[in-house]
């Protein structure tokens, strides 16, 4: 069975086709339509989520014909450069996009789909089964609560404990997150905290619902190494606990160590998907290649020096007709600047969009 | 030959817990000593409060020492005249982490560029001006046309070009790059690294390269200092720092790297400290990390470690280093 361990990727990445989704087992059987709560095995089911927002200069379109699944347990890391979409993806999910945001496709999670849920029972999921770590863990606090107030508060709103009950909840919570003297900090205000114990607190507020997905914002990007390293760890123990994750960061390092499956994301699409061994050791979209190359690496062999990405990242207002990334590509051919290529499955249970991968998706 | 030496150097800043309260004072820099020769590379790393960036300004004479040496050829800064100072400067230049925040919005890039030529050589003849102008923005790697134009009209990594533009202009000896590549996306951070790299072997320039990131630091140092709570930990040549590690500080801060190989990923081991990095205000006694170091014992919470030499350009500050033992990271 393909997809035994869970994560696909659907076929389409273009914008409201429906078409190219049969083809692996694991996959035909999901798109039949799922009765509400026997979903099968996947948690997250996003097809087709595209995000775009009117800004004064136009429309971006942030997110593009993103599809993707997680099955319950599972981890999945979203890599790619400032813009390239993938905090926009997380954002989406949860219902967290600003006025000027007009959202399209599906996000089916648990079998309910999120995208035009009221919003009381996006607050009743929120929290309980979906939960969401931020970058800075200094704005995603209220600087005006006690760490017990932050923490007490969702379990007053979904639990409708006593005051009291919260405290003691509350205190477990931290434990659980391995805070130093943990009863100490139930009562400190988060500027008396440091960057690693406040996203730990960040962590425990996530996790007190003890919700079936995670999603991490660059959880970790905003700390020192050796703090990130507890904090991954963290994540990892969660993980293991039995919580799915999704964690977008720009750090492939990250990914190699908390993540399953990979998604790589370049100007809104998802250029590559698949097992983070098979896409780490084998990489086949040149972006990822290039990424891979790019990267310094602690063990790298200085004698090869590191290949820079030429030119510069996508303006999203100004995307080229095509490939996002045909003007960055080392192997570049004219249809690529004319027709984005398709993201396609192939047989190492991933999915690549490029025509050098896929030539017989070339136009005849 | 010696560029730079820096002697016993410290910083401290003072803060004033409340209005009537007793001064106290944040020791930024400690006692920090080492020397720079030409063309060479020096990385700078540890975390976020270790004084690396003000070891960067103080070596710059941007921010003054309380104690301590800075020799720039032999000469003192701290001795020099305000007038001299600022005319060293064209020697030694800087390069800003953000590099958006640090070129003025009203400027265009050719008056961005050429001011360090109008401060220091204000004798050049206009034609001249321009011709280096031009010269320069083409080693950088930026387009003919970007000389009238202005610096939000530029991607971050192409600002960052602008910025070394800036401090290569005026043909210094070294160049201080304060976390010059942390703002940048990840395909950029490598086009920086290697301009940075290319450049300062064409010219001979040295580097005194700050950052957090210590994979980056191995691509272009010659050598590395570890800094923690404003103390040097390790200092050592790159390929003896990072194959063969001696504190346990730099042990920690390797172990901790990710690298992009889930394999390689699953086999390492992990240096892990304890607890919370201690407050600058008030920093442990004896050797500052023992709080933090698995290894502590009751010598090192009292007594201070000296630079110990492991070999002579590999200096460790511990007291059990011997015992511990070198572990590489990967």
């Amino acid at each position: 069975m393909a997809h035994s361990d869970g994560i696909g990727t659907r076929r389409d990445n273009s914008l409201g086709g429906a078409g190219l989704r049969a083809g692996v087992a694991g996959n035909a059987g999901r798109d039949a339509s799922v009765p509400e709560g026997a979903t099968g095995r996947q948690l997250l089911d996003v097809s087709n989520l595209s995000t775009r927002f009117q800004t004064p200069h136009g429309v971006v379109t942030a997110v593009d014909g993103v599809s993707f699944s997680l099955a319950a347990g599972g981890s999945l890391g979203i890599v790619g450069e400032s813009g390239s979409g993938k905090s926009q993806t997380l954002f989406s999910i949860m219902g967290l996009l600003p006025f000027n945001a007009e959202i399209q496709g599906s996000v089916r999670f648990e079998g309910r789909e999120l995208i035009d849920l009221a919003p009381v029972a996006l607050n009743k999921l929120r929290g309980e089964r979906l939960a969401m770590v931020f970058q800075d863990p200094m704005t995603a606090l209220n600087p005006y609560l006690t760490v017990e107030r932050q923490l007490s508060e969702v379990l007053q709103y979904h639990r409708g404990l006593s005051r009291r009950q919260a405290r003691a909840e509350a205190l477990l919570a931290l434990q659980r997150v391995h805070m130093p003297e943990s009863a100490r900090q139930l009562d400190r205000y988060p500027h008396q905290l440091s960057g690693g114990m406040r996203q730990r607190v960040v962590i425990a507020m996530a996790m007190i619902g003890s919700p079936a997905l995670l999603l991490a914002d660059e959880p970790t990007t905003a700390l020192d190494v050796t703090i990130q390293a507890d904090i991954l760890d963290l994540l990892a123990e969660q993980r293991e606990a039995g919580t799915a994750i999704v964690l977008v960061t720009h750090d492939l390092g990250v990914v190699a160590r908390l993540c399953d499956r990979v998604m790589v994301m370049y100007a809104g699409r998802v250029v590559e998907e698949g097992w983070t061994r098979e896409v780490f050791s084998h990489p086949r979209h040149p972006y990822t290649v290039g990424l891979l190359a790019a990267i310094p690496r602690l063990d790298d062999d200085l004698c090869n020096p590191r290949k820079p990405i030429d030119g510069q990242p996508p303006d999203l207002l100004a995307l080229p007709e095509g490939c996002a990334f045909a003007p960055r590509c080392f192997c570049v051919r004219e249809i690529c600047r004319r027709k984005s290529p398709k993201l396609l499955e192939h047989d190492r249970d991933g999915a690549v969009a490029c025509y050098r991968e896929n030539p017989e998706a070339l136009p005849s | 030959m010696t560029l730079l030496q820096v002697e016993d150097l410290s910083v401290d800043f003072p803060v004033t817990g409340s209005l009537w309260g007793a001064k106290s004072f944040v020791r930024a820099v400690r006692n920090v000593s080492f020397d720079l020769v030409s063309g060479e590379t020096l990385g700078i790393v540890g975390e976020s409060g270790c004084g690396k960036s003000t070891l960067g300004r103080a070596v710059l004479a941007l921010v003054s020492p309380s104690s301590g040496r800075v020799l720039w050829n032999g000469m003192d800064l701290g001795e020099l005249r305000y007038r001299d100072r600022r005319l060293l400067r064209r020697e030694m230049t800087i390069v800003f982490q953000d590099p958006l925040a640090s070129l003025d919005p009203r400027m265009t890039v050719g008056a961005l560029v050429g001011e360090p030529l109008d401060i220091f050589e204000p004798d050049v003849p206009k034609q001249e001006r321009y011709r280096r102008i031009a010269v320069i923005l083409e080693r950088v790697g930026l387009p003919a046309d970007a000389i009238d134009r202005y610096p939000h009209q530029f991607s971050g990594g192409q600002c960052q070009r602008i910025g070394i533009a800036r401090a290569l202009v005026s043909k210094p000896k070294m160049i201080v790059c304060d976390e010059a590549v942390s703002a940048l996306d990840v395909s950029v951070q490598a086009q920086i690294i290697a301009l940075l790299g290319d450049v300062r072997r064409e010219m001979g320039i040295s580097l005194l390269f700050i950052s957090h990131n210590l994979a980056v630091v191995r691509q272009i140092s010659d050598r590395i200092m570890v800094l923690y709570l404003g103390r040097v930990m390790e200092i050592a040549d790159r390929d003896s720092l990072y194959e063969r590690p001696r504190h346990p500080y730099t042990q920690a801060l390797l172990s901790a790297v990710p690298i992009p190989d889930p394999d390689l990923e699953r086999r390492r081991g992990r240096v892990r400290l304890t607890g919370e990095l201690p407050s600058a205000l008030h920093p442990p006694t004896g050797c500052v990390f023992h709080t933090r170091c698995s290894h502590a014992q009751d010598r090192c919470r009292l007594e201070e470690p000296p630079l110990d030499s492991a070999d002579s350009r590999h200096g460790v500050a511990c007291h059990r280093w011997k015992e511990i033992g070198a572990i590489g990271s990967v």
